[in-house]
């Protein structure tokens, strides 16, 4: 089975079929990555879409110097946060739509919970929210938040660490 | 701490396994190729702009003789009223003065106004 490198080179030199199989193997992570943020399929879909579709033009033009796992992280966290900013303005304006706190419906619930979580996730400084996103959806190790933001794995740490104090003040965890 | 870390850790889906790989890479193929289109159609729509801008800035194809356009207004304005119309004589006038007139067209560039005059100067001899 051939590595990610060498289905890029082949890409690279003309074969189309290389990038579908690239798509194929990676399709799954990326939608379930943008699931977890979004709760919901269709936009999970949509934003995946808009990943593969500019890993389409910029796989062209890829140098090897990093893993693509690595690669595909930056684009997916960089399509993360900004669908995060959009529905942080988004949110401001439908604040009435929350579900009714004391329904017992466990779906609408949990539903509600992940909500409230993400929203508040959105509402965090850019560094703190990367690694957040990175930690919670996607299950990376410090090392590879650090390769995947650019920043120490202290930074990475530290950065995770104010966001749970910040997350836990926001949402009134005692 | 530990709570809040499992609450959010229970947002997390994992892989997606149900997607249809086949319809999602048709959805791209199909965006990929409307992108190329699009791209296609704005670097047309550009370079008709440029032709169209080029064009008026250089007034390509306007007439370079601005007096077969205003041809008219400009018989009147140089001689102002038409041979036709003067009243008088035309025999009283010397034929210096004919001869200077036919000229003073030819150089112009007149030459059916010549013409007429000196058919209208023949017509009167002959009456």
């Amino acid at each position: 089975m051939q590595n990610d490198h060498e289905l890029i080179k082949e890409y690279q030199n003309g074969d189309r079929t290389a990038f579908d199989k690239i798509v194929r193997r990676h399709l799954s992570n990326t939608i379930g990555f943008f699931f977890t943020i979004t709760g919901d399929r269709m936009s999970a879909e949509d934003l995946a879409q808009d990943v593969f579709f500019k890993l389409y033009k910029h796989l062209k033009n890829f140098r090897f110097e990093a893993s693509f796992s690595t690669f595909l992280y930056r684009v997916n966290l960089n399509a993360a946060n900004s669908w995060l900013s959009r529905n942080k303005w988004k949110n401001l304006l439908h604040l009435d739509q929350a579900p009714d706190r004391g329904a017992r419906d466990t779906e609408v619930e949990d539903e509600w919970n992940r909500k409230e979580l993400w929203d508040a996730i959105a509402k965090l400084p850019k560094k703190q929210r990367s690694v957040v996103v990175m930690r919670i959806a996607q299950e990376l190790p410090y090392e590879e938040i650090s390769e995947t933001t650019g920043m120490s794995v202290g930074t990475a740490k530290v950065n995770y660490h104010h966001a749970l104090k910040t997350l836990k003040k926001w949402l009134k965890y005692d | 701490m530990i709570e809040l870390e499992k609450r959010l850790n229970n947002t997390r889906v994992g892989d997606v396994q149900k997607t249809n790989k086949d319809e999602f890479l048709s959805k791209l193929e199909t965006r990929l190729q409307n992108s190329k289109e699009d791209r296609r159609t704005m670097m047309t729509s550009f370079t008709m702009l440029i032709v169209i801008c080029m064009l008026t800035i250089t007034q390509y194809g306007v007439p370079d003789r601005l007096d077969s356009v205003y041809y008219v207004d400009e018989m009147e304005n140089l001689l102002e009223t038409d041979l036709w119309n003067i009243s008088g004589d035309s025999l009283v006038y010397d034929e210096s003065y004919l001869n200077d007139m036919a000229y003073f067209l030819l150089e112009e560039g007149y030459l059916w106004e010549t013409y007429e005059l000196i058919n209208e100067l023949e017509q009167e001899e002959e009456i």
